[in-house]
Order: structure tokens, then C-alpha cells, then sequence
């Protein structure tokens, strides 16, 4: 059972996340979880306001299905399936987010200053989630996608809006982890 | 249930989700850096055999399980194949 428990090596995940893409098409549907930002809104009666969120939203349905499948399963790897909590990020990194004020970089998988219930004391915690909450769902539909859509969807079938739009991605991630983070943390 | 392979998908897009550490932000940040190959090998391994899945049901052209032939959001610029490799070597080869 350790091949299950342990982390899956990426040689193992890649393929994996092909096969979920794939599964998806084969089913007759697109492989992307952002659009599904979209849905909700429309639920909520977005719709009042922006054309943008008056569709049919039944024929959605299923990709908030996949959604909701993601959170069991998320739950269900994390609580039952993991031998230990450790994400075994390189040394370097651990040093620099140690640097940066972070007590056990690795020891879980999201950082408890950023994601905890005790980290919501803070302000600047709130802040930084609305605000990257909120460009998170602009962006992902202003590019009419996510790192799903457009990164393991878009780029199998090569197409080239979302090679662009996969660079530009990576350029923000890089803008953040070097220039912004550093200055919050 | 029409929707259950919907939610075997996704239970298992979850799990995969968290057992390749792809979700972790710890891996995020560590990617930005270039100190893993990890978050690289799993995004480029997904494109490589998703790239050729597609093209193998497009060659075949593969009808859904309703039976109706597969949808792409096609434009019609297509990525020459050499540029999508040469970006990836480049950005984490030797």
C-alpha cells in the first residue's frame, strides 16, 4: 500500500492528469475547473448585472459535479491515503521561506501564516486572500481559462491562445514569488 | 445516475490533486523558484500524452460515448510541435 501512500512521483501524476483531460473529452465535455467560477456567479444572479453570466446553466452542471468530486477527493487523499503530511520541497526553498518569516516550510501542504483559521487573525491575511481570490477569478476568465483549461487542455491540442496564455501565467507567478512576496512576507 | 462518471472523475482528480503535491502551495512557490523538477515533469509528462491522446482521437476520429463525434474549441492557428518542445527544454533542460 505505500506506492499509494507515499507521494506519487510526477512520471506518475503526469500521465494521471492526461488521463483525467482525456476521460473528460471522452465523455464529450472540455477538461477546466475556472469556467465553473463563472457557473457560480451565474447562480447567484450575476446575470442582473453582465450579459457575460446569462447562459444556460444546466449544461454546466457537470463540470460542478467534477468540482464537488475534486473536494471529496481532495478530502479523501489528505485525510486517508497520505503516510505523512511532508511535502519534500528542496532545501533552498525551505531556506528562503524560512527567511521570510515561514516556521515549517514543507511540514503540510499549504502553509498555515497563509491558510489557517488562526492566520485570519491577522488583516493582511484577509487581504491577501479576497484580493488573490478576486484576481483569480477575473483572470481566469478574462483568459477564458485556468492552468486546467489552458495549461493540460489548451496546450494538448496545441493551441496557440493558450500557450499565450500559459506564459503569461508564468510570468505573474514569477512576478509573485519574486517581487511581491518578498515585500509581504 | 447520469452525472456519477462526472463524480468518479472528479473524486479522482482530487485525489490526484493532493497525492502529486500538485495543490500544495509549498510546490508553487518552489516551481517559481527552479529548485524542483517536480511541478515541471507532472505539467509536461499531462501535456505530452494528453498531446498525443488528442491527436490519436482526432486521426481516428473518435465519436463521445453518445456517439457524437468529439468537439474541440479549435482555432485555427494550431502550436508547431517544435516550438511547444523547445520552450520546455529550454525553461527546465540542462
Amino acid at each position: 500500500m505505500d506506492f499509494i501512500l507515499d507521494p506519487w512521483p510526477w512520471y506518475v501524476s503526469g500521465p494521471l492528469f492526461a488521463l483525467v483531460m482525456l476521460s473528460l473529452t471522452v465523455f464529450g465535455k472540455n477538461f477546466g475547473m475556472s469556467s465553473n467560477l463563472r457557473t457560480l456567479c451565474a447562480i447567484g444572479g450575476a446575470g442582473k448585472w453582465a450579459s457575460f453570466f446569462k447562459f444556460d446553466i444546466k449544461a454546466q452542471k457537470w463540470n460542478l459535479v467534477v468540482v464537488l468530486g475534486a473536494v471529496i477527493g481532495g478530502y479523501l487523499g489528505s485525510h486517508f491515503l497520505q503516510n505523512q503530511p511532508d511535502i519534500a520541497i528542496s532545501a533552498s526553498t525551505v531556506e528562503a521561506l524560512q527567511q521570510m518569516g515561514f516556521q515549517n516550510p514543507g511540514a503540510s501542504i499549504l502553509p498555515p501564516e497563509l491558510f489557517s483559521l488562526d492566520a485570519l487573525a491577522e488583516p493582511k491575511t484577509w487581504a491577501i486572500l479576497i484580493i488573490g481570490g478576486f484576481l483569480v477569478g477575473f483572470g481566469t476568465r478574462y483568459a477564458g481559462g485556468c492552468t486546467s483549461g489552458h495549461a493540460i487542455s489548451g496546450l494538448s491540442n496545441l493551441q496557440v491562445p493558450s500557450l499565450v496564455a500559459v506564459i503569461g501565467f508564468f510570468i505573474g507567478g514569477l512576478i509573485m514569488t519574486h517581487l511581491i512576496l518578498p515585500q509581504l512576507f | 445516475m447520469k452525472y456519477l462518471k462526472f463524480l468518479s472523475v472528479g473524486i479522482f482528480f482530487g485525489i490526484l490533486l493532493v497525492k502529486s503535491e500538485a495543490v500544495s502551495w509549498f510546490r508553487i512557490f518552489e516551481m517559481f523558484r527552479f529548485e524542483s523538477f517536480h511541478m515541471y515533469g507532472i505539467i509536461g509528462s499531462a501535456v505530452a500524452l494528453g498531446a498525443i491522446g488528442i491527436a490519436l482521437i482526432k486521426k481516428f476520429k473518435l465519436k463521445d460515448l453518445s456517439a457524437r463525434p468529439l468537439k474541440f474549441l479549435a482555432k485555427r492557428k494550431i502550436i508547431p510541435l517544435q516550438l511547444l518542445v523547445d520552450l520546455f527544454l529550454g525553461w527546465v533542460g540542462p
